[in-house]
């Protein structure tokens, strides 16, 4: 029952009625005799790309990644342990001069304790757990950091995959953004990585292919619009 | 068939706009130029084209099942599905949650589909500031004007004329450098993001099986319309469905290619089907006249358009009236065909003849749309003729000349009948040419002095000719 002197509720209803009666009638517009073929075009593993690698193997898969988030403006750092990850990253923010850094520690891989160890390298900036802090107010932090759930070689594309608003806000609004992740989560592809089950589709991803662009005056391309200016990725290697 | 004067005076403005000519052909010569290498990437572009054209054909054809597949995927996850027939009903749909949440402050992402139901002059009306938020949606707003181009709104404008344009509007200090128009209008727009109540944007495909929402962007204003405000209303097209996120790749490998001439744009998000935390989401399915374009038969075809504006990129009427002239929401190639049957008629049977059927469109369209075909059937539907009668006259001619070329005899007489009249009495060769449609505008070919038979011929009794 409607309660008549509720106008939110009434508004709702109107809605409602009125969207049952056009499913009815858009729904009986589409009906058709046509069957749907048993096996899909892009159910076939098609090439797509003219030099696909491989295999995921990260030495074979290397040169074509690292290429592709040059070409995407994607600094890279590829270091061997999760301690130089921290330690690059610290000087970075240091010499970027950062006072305020707000990290997404949600990833099961990479260091424990994030917040604490980037926290105590560096003792002149606020570091905060993404978690803590609204989505609006990630705007008032110069940088941030991400964990990527992979990296798709072909496209130069880091994979930012999260349930949380707050952390979404994270990878978006800070000026600068530093993800990271192993080797061992790069993919060739965006189908392999979706045949991978990398996709879950409860979850709000976001394919990440450079800093925010624009060439919508005169076609002449302007990197840093609303979203990050300059983006960066440390590979792990070998964990 | 004749043009109203309102729709000539347009042409001809266009045509001598030496500005919007210089713009259109720089920014057209480079997304051709970009496309063309990034296909390249591709192992066999063609083969990928097949697949993407395949995978939309079904899922057009399979859209009453993905629909109600998507719906429910979306409401099981709590994001309230809404069905409207025509604009009057999606606008009402948005205009009656703005309402709801007592929105005062709403942002837009670029939508076409939004841009097809005047949604921002919906909610301006019911009392809600609205913001466009790309770039150049952002610059045709404060210029009173609607995008001339699908996936570049402000493709028509000069930088010197947008600097002059932000100077009076917004006060900017005057420059004509893209890159400190586009960063102060980023600027500018930054508080607008963290205030606004309600978030509007268009959705490039949705994935039936997975609820999955997929919008492509470069600029992060999408991202953020969907991730701060505390409403988000996405506007879905009903031909957007397709079944599987493999689908939904091989349409993507082609998308930015053909959009942009890039590989993959900046973001590419492929947003779950519930609301993000503490969020409330809508979904508007829009029909607004495609399950009419569905019923047509072949024009069904038209409904696997990704927007990628590919057509409009090679197309050499709109590389020199621009998009404004065909006075609808979408212009180019996959704007005629479709105005004819989503369009005003009275713009639909004058834009028809905005097409020199020269076939790059189709050459161009990723899913191999036969644009011109469709162009030609809907020039034969708003004349109110049969397909086959329409160029009866023209079939006529088309006639004569391929009786004439198919015997030597034949063509050597009509040939020398051509340079003798031009020669003798050229007003009269140009009078039969008039009356035959050739008019001011177009100058019939000049004979050639030998004939290509003659010369090929004489070729072959040189010494070392082929035989």
């Amino acid at each position: 029952m409607t309660n008549r002197t509720d106008p939110a509720a009434a508004l709702q209803e109107g809605r409602r009625k009125r969207s049952k009666g056009a499913r009815e009638e858009i729904l009986e517009g589409l009906e058709t005799d046509f069957q749907p073929v048993s096996k899909r075009p892009s159910d076939e593993s098609m090439v797509v790309y003219r030099d696909r690698p491989a295999g995921f193997n990260w030495e074979g898969i290397k040169e074509l990644t690292l290429a592709r988030l040059e070409e995407n403006h994607i600094g890279y750092d590829v270091v061997i342990q999760w301690s130089a990850f921290l330690d690059t990253l610290a000087n970075r923010l240091y010499s970027q001069e950062a006072k305020r850094v707000l990290v997404d520690d949600s990833a099961h891989w990479g260091p424990n304790n994030l917040v604490q160890s980037l926290d105590s390298r560096l003792p002149r900036t606020e570091v905060v757990s993404a978690d803590e802090v609204d989505p609006r107010e990630a705007a008032q932090f110069d940088a941030a950091l991400v964990p990527v759930q992979a990296v798709i070689a072909q496209t130069g594309s880091l994979v930012i995959a999260t349930a949380s608003r707050r952390r979404l806000a994270a990878s978006l609004l800070p000026r600068t953004v530093y993800g990271f992740c192993t080797t061992r989560q790069v993919v060739p592809d965006f189908g392999a990585w979706v045949d991978a089950e990398g996709h879950q589709s409860e979850l709000h991803t976001v394919l990440v292919s450079g800093p925010s662009r624009t060439a919508d005056i005169e076609k002449q391309l302007v990197m840093g619009v609303h979203g990050p200016w300059n983006v960066s990725v440390f590979l792990v290697q070998g964990r | 068939m004749s043009f109203t004067p309102e729709f000539l005076e347009r042409m001809n403005k266009a045509l001598e706009d030496r500005v919007l000519q210089a713009a259109l052909n720089k920014a057209l010569t480079t997304v051709r130029r970009k496309s063309a290498a990034s296909l390249m990437e591709l192992t066999e572009p063609q083969d990928v084209r097949d697949v993407a054209a395949e995978v939309k054909r079904i899922a057009v054809n399979s859209l009453h099942r993905n629909l109600q597949e998507l719906e429910s995927r979306l409401e099981h996850a709590g994001t309230e599905v809404l069905w409207a027939r025509n604009a009057e009903e999606a606008t009402q749909h948005v205009t009656d949650i703005a309402r709801e949440h007592n929105i005062q402050r709403a942002i837009f992402s670029k939508s076409m589909v939004a841009e097809e139901i005047e949604l921002e002059h919906a909610l301006q009306h019911a009392g809600v500031r609205v913001i466009q938020t790309d770039l150049g949606e952002r610059v045709v707003q404060l210029a009173g004007q609607k995008p001339s181009h699908i996936t570049a709104p402000c493709l028509h404008m000069s930088a010197k004329e947008i600097g002059k344009l932000l100077k009076v509007k917004t006060g900017m200090e005057y420059t004509d450098d893209p890159e400190r128009i586009s960063r102060y209008l980023a600027e500018q727009m930054r508080p607008t993001f963290l205030a606004a109540q309600m978030g509007i944007s268009g959705v490039n495909m949705a994935v039936s099986r997975t609820g999955t929402l997929v919008m492509v962007e470069n600029e992060g204003n999408v991202r953020l319309g969907y991730t701060l405000p505390e409403v988000h209303v996405a506007v879905l097209g009903i031909e957007k469905v397709v079944e599987t996120m493999r689908d939904a790749d091989f349409v993507l490998s082609l998308l930015a290619r053909k959009a942009t001439g890039q590989r993959s744009t900046s973001y590419l998000s492929l947003l779950g089907p519930g609301p993000l935390p503490g969020q409330k989401r809508y979904v508007v399915f829009v029909d607004n006249g495609r399950s009419f374009v569905f019923s047509k038969g072949p024009y069904r075809e038209l409904l696997s358009c990704i927007r990628c504006g590919s057509c409009m990129n090679v197309c050499p009427v709109y590389e020199k009236v621009g998009g404004h002239a065909y006075g609808w929401t979408y212009p180019g190639p996959i704007g005629i065909a479709l105005m004819h049957l989503m369009g005003p008629p009275e713009m639909a049977s004058q834009a028809n003849y905005l097409c020199s059927l020269c076939g790059a469109c189709t050459e161009a369209c990723p899913v191999e749309i036969p644009l011109d075909k469709l162009i030609v059937m809907g020039r034969a539907r708003t004349n109110r003729l049969k397909p086959g009668k329409e160029y009866r006259r023209e079939r006529r001619a088309f006639r004569l000349v391929t009786q004439s070329m198919l015997k030597g005899g034949r063509y050597r007489f009509t040939h020398w009948g051509h340079k003798v009249g031009r020669a003798v009495a050229p007003g009269v060769v140009r009078g039969v040419e008039r009356k035959l449609g050739w008019h001011d505008q177009r100058t019939a070919p000049v004979p050639a002095k030998v004939l290509f038979r003659t010369r090929f011929k004489r070729r072959k009794k040189e010494p070392g000719g082929s035989s």
